[in-house]
């Protein structure tokens, strides 16, 4: 016959308990800081790189119009419980309703090479832009390059989180 | 010319792939670096592709009050296939010989030849391995035969070491 005795040594199992639920609590907001800034450098990537130049904010960017990717990625919080907190950035029925071409900006694209594409921009004298009345239309030579930005933005995201995690756990 | 760690990281992946794809008798698949190598018109190359880029790197502190640290390059590998079952049994394979990791190689160039000097220890795979589909939200008759059948494996790589 064998005896078992279990002896508690150190923190009672409840005040444990209640640390990790503490730690919880407190990472719930910096969870939903990293979030925000995601989704903020999440739109920086997507947007076009010439108004990166200019001294606009994206989401005050007047250029930037409702078909555009960058006014298209959102943050939600999906759930916001004690148990769980689950958010989303850039949902992706709005993004293929209103942004479609955000999926050939993400994985880059051959598609439009040699097609006639509109588009509302000044027309110089020479290149591959040519105007006539109703408006100004270019055929691209070159494909669409890929930016990845979901998957650089998912890079933030680990990294950051990885900081969190390990910045709680030096506090306790 | 010595390559610096990241041109070194990006060939290995390449070498390691290309090594088995030949030991395991798979014919025709070209591995390239660059997405320009796939759509270039002056040197057409037919599907399967295998791109591999080296894209943002993060570092990882080592230490309290010193500037060592660990470099973690995002890796991302573009399969451009021939079909649907090309695809999905490309990305399987590529991921089988990835996941346990790969040996990490030093390279030179000279005049354009790229020559491996050694091998100078190991790549592990430190996330979650994303494999997904790239649907353009186009019809796939309206796509260039490259742009048909894409996929996109990515996962973050590390040396284990500090520099």
């Amino acid at each position: 016959m064998f005896r078992v005795e279990i002896i508690q040594k150190g923190k009672p199992f409840g005040k444990w308990i209640a640390e990790i639920q503490q730690i919880a609590i407190e990472s719930k907001q910096e969870v939903k800081d990293i979030a925000v800034q995601a989704t903020q450098k999440m739109k920086e990537m997507a947007s076009d790189r010439t108004r990166e130049k200019r001294d606009h904010s994206i989401d005050t960017n007047p250029k930037a119009s409702k078909e555009s990717i960058e006014q298209n990625i959102d943050l939600t919080i999906v759930e916001d419980t004690a148990e769980k907190l689950d958010i989303g950035i850039g949902n992706i029925s709005k993004l293929n309703q209103n942004a479609p071409h955000w999926a050939a900006q993400n994985f880059g694209s051959w598609h439009i090479v040699g097609k006639q594409v509109g588009g509302e921009f000044t027309n110089p004298s020479n290149g591959v832009f040519y105007g006539n009345k109703s408006g100004n239309s270019m055929t691209p030579r070159k494909p669409i390059p890929p930016k990845n930005y979901v998957e650089r933005t998912m890079l933030f995201i680990t990294n950051e989180l990885r900081l969190l995690i390990q910045n709680l756990s030096r506090s306790k | 010319m010595a390559f610096r760690a990241s041109r070194n990281i990006e060939q290995s992946i390449m070498e390691w792939i290309r090594d088995n794809l030949e030991d395991d008798s798979w014919s025709g698949v070209t591995v390239v670096k660059t997405w320009a190598e796939v759509y270039d018109e002056d040197n057409e190359i037919d599907p399967p592709i295998i791109c591999v880029r080296l894209s943002d790197t993060v570092w990882l502190d080592g230490e309290i009050g010193s500037t060592i640290a660990e470099r973690q390059p995002l890796i991302l590998i573009e399969i451009f296939a021939t079909s649907d079952g090309n695809r999905e049994d490309l990305k399987d394979y590529l991921i089988s010989i990835l996941k346990d990791g790969f040996p990490y190689n030093e390279y030179s160039i000279v005049n354009r030849t790229i020559t491996k000097i050694q091998q100078n220890g190991y790549l592990t795979i430190t996330s979650r391995i994303t494999d997904k589909v790239e649907d353009l939200n186009i019809p796939k008759s309206n796509l260039a035969v490259k742009d048909r059948y894409k996929h996109l494996i990515s996962f973050i790589v590390s040396r284990g070491i500090l520099e």
